[in-house]
């Protein structure tokens, strides 16, 4: 998935010269490429993110869309501020690529664990925020934030590489597409490969299809709740907290439409690890591992 | 150039610092709130911007101290890019003239917030824009000194010092008070060496002497960005005003109207 970013980075900076991008001290190891090749418009600013923002904001107002990139603590909690001011209500061209979605800097300690940044974003309604959960994904929310012109937001885990199934990519993804199935598993993001795999997993008398969000706000909630609507029991992973997350937002819609689908929502605890651990070990503490998704669809899909 | 740049000749003849004053008491007649010393201290700086550097047609301005918005509004409306009536509105119900520009609900504005601490890195964009496009113009930026307190400010002017964006014009209003206290007593700090050691040319100015000012935004900076402390006092035009603490907040009640009316010449 990084290639996939460095890749299409690329490519849209060759193809808009309008484009700058703008780094807080971060992508060792990936953008050294493009400093070489755009050594006027690829910028480190230092470690100074709030600045960052600003300058983006001037940059916008000239002219130029601007990609900031850093890690998600650093680009949305640490200046939750500027984004209000100068993404949220200015609307400037301004997009922001987070890297380390949930546990996936796990070992580095909660710090760098970021459980609530979709909970956060999704308060703006004029932000436009992907959750990219493979490569296609990846490649879409970059060109699609590039095409906007519109202030995005695009949140990197890392995680599920290649997706081994070829789908049609948009802001909501049907990926994995059974026959007559009355059990669907909702996901996106960092947690959208590993659901995957456990779903490859369940006992072949189970049977469920697979639904991406990657565009998370402003999410199409009607047509998401008409996806829905087809099946008996959901299973939302989120890699978020419940509290402002996108399962909480269609639950809420689901109870006000009287909906009789059986809905069950996996999100992140709504604390801190005081410990240190990898992705798939916190994922596995989480119920998101492969290994919990088989178990836990197992237990919720059985019956049907 | 600024958003509100129109075809229209700017006639600059009644833009004094007297004039501006009273219209400023005016306003402040108008809403009984308060926000008048912090637009009083600015008022030379912001015809050293607007008459004598003509940013209008020429460059680009920041309001970074947001909480100097109503000598803006003076300004523009002497300027005549808000009405008479519409001056009228300040600060009320639906007036987009909310008590702080915000950007970008306010016209004429490059940017503004009354969030402290965002203009000079959203200077330092336009100034950079300006470097990669190729071209030039003066970027104008005023600060209070209290904002400087902010940590984005050191962010920003390390960043701009050291990519000498030299269309950057920074001028600290240096009022010494801040919202409840006085700069000194908070976190004082020496501005000009701040600045000067992260690549910046720095004067001290009589930030109430128009002239001065002015001569020093068009001076050699030998490729360095440009900081100018102005010195000034706060509430300046009004005595019971000057130098108070108290009045950063305080709105003219009719004990005080009268005087303040009588002392910038509003008969």
């Amino acid at each position: 998935m990084k290639q996939i970013m460095i890749s299409t980075l690329e490519k849209v900076m060759t193809n808009d010269e309008s484009i700058v991008m703008l780094t807080a001290d971060l992508g060792f190891m990936a953008f050294e490429g493009l400093a070489k090749q755009f050594p006027s418009r690829f910028i480190n600013v230092g470690i100074s993110e709030a600045n960052m923002l600003e300058m983006a904001a001037g940059l916008s107002k000239s002219g130029h869309t601007v990609i900031c990139y850093s890690m998600i603590p650093f680009i949305i909690h640490r200046v939750f501020e500027q984004i209000k001011i100068h993404l949220g209500t200015a609307s400037n061209s301004i997009i922001l690529i987070g890297v380390g979605s949930g546990y996936t800097y796990g070992a580095q300690g909660s710090s760098h664990h970021t459980l609530e940044d979709v909970s956060l974003m999704s308060s703006f309604s004029n932000i436009n925020c992907y959750a990219p959960g493979s490569d296609i994904e990846m490649q879409y929310s970059i060109e699609e934030s590039v095409i906007s012109k519109k202030p995005s937001y695009i949140r990197v885990g890392w995680a599920s590489t290649h997706l081994k199934y070829t789908y049609k990519c948009g802001n909501l993804n049907s990926i994995l597409r059974g026959q007559e199935n009355k059990n669907l598993i909702i996901s996106y993001g960092s947690s959208l490969g590993c659901v995957a795999k456990g779903i490859e997993n369940l006992p072949k008398h189970i049977s469920c299809d697979l639904f991406s969000v990657l565009k998370f706000s402003p999410i199409d909630k009607e047509k998401l709740i008409n996806v829905i609507a087809a099946y008996d029991k959901v299973l939302f992973i989120e890699p978020n907290i419940y509290q402002g997350s996108v399962s909480q937002l269609i639950e809420a819609s689901l109870f006000k439409k009287k909906s009789k689908v059986n809905f069950l929502a996996i999100n992140y605890p709504d604390e801190y690890f005081k410990f240190a651990g990898s992705k798939s070990f916190f994922e596995d503490l989480v119920s998101q591992s492969p290994i919990k998704v088989t178990k836990m669809a197992q237990e919720f899909f059985a019956g049907n | 150039m600024l958003t509100y740049c129109t075809e229209k000749k700017l006639d600059y003849s009644s833009l004094t610092a007297e004039v501006v004053r009273r219209k400023i008491i005016q306003m402040a007649e108008l809403t009984g709130s308060g926000h008048i010393s912090s637009g009083l201290s600015i008022v030379e700086i912001l015809i050293a911007i607007f008459k004598e550097e003509k940013v209008i047609e020429r460059g680009k301005f920041i309001l970074s101290k947001g909480h100097g918005g109503i000598a803006l509004y003076a300004i523009q409306n002497l300027l005549g890019f808000i009405s008479d009536e519409e001056i009228t509105t300040f600060q009320k119900n639906y007036s987009p003239l909310t008590t702080f520009p915000t950007d970008p609900f306010v016209r004429g504005l490059d940017f503004s917030s009354a969030s402290l601490g965002h203009g000079l890195g959203v200077a330092s964009g336009f100034a950079l824009s300006n470097k990669l496009m190729g071209r030039s113009c003066p970027i104008y930026c005023l600060l209070s000194d209290g904002e400087i307190q902010e940590g984005s400010i050191y962010e920003a002017a390390l960043f701009a010092g050291h990519k000498n964006l030299t269309d950057l014009r920074v001028l600290v209003d240096s009022n010494k008070i801040q919202a409840i206290d006085r700069v000194e007593n908070v976190a004082p700090q020496n501005v000009g060496a701040l600045f000067e050691s992260l690549g910046w040319s720095v004067e001290i100015v009589d930030g109430h002497n128009v002239d001065q000012i002015a001569d020093s935004l068009r001076r050699n900076t030998e490729g360095k960005p440009n900081c100018i402390i102005c010195n000034t006092t706060k509430g300046k035009g009004v005595s019971f005003m000057e130098n108070s603490i108290e009045w950063h907040y305080l709105g003219l009640n009719s004990e005080y109207l009268d005087l303040a009316k009588s002392e910038v010449g509003i008969i």
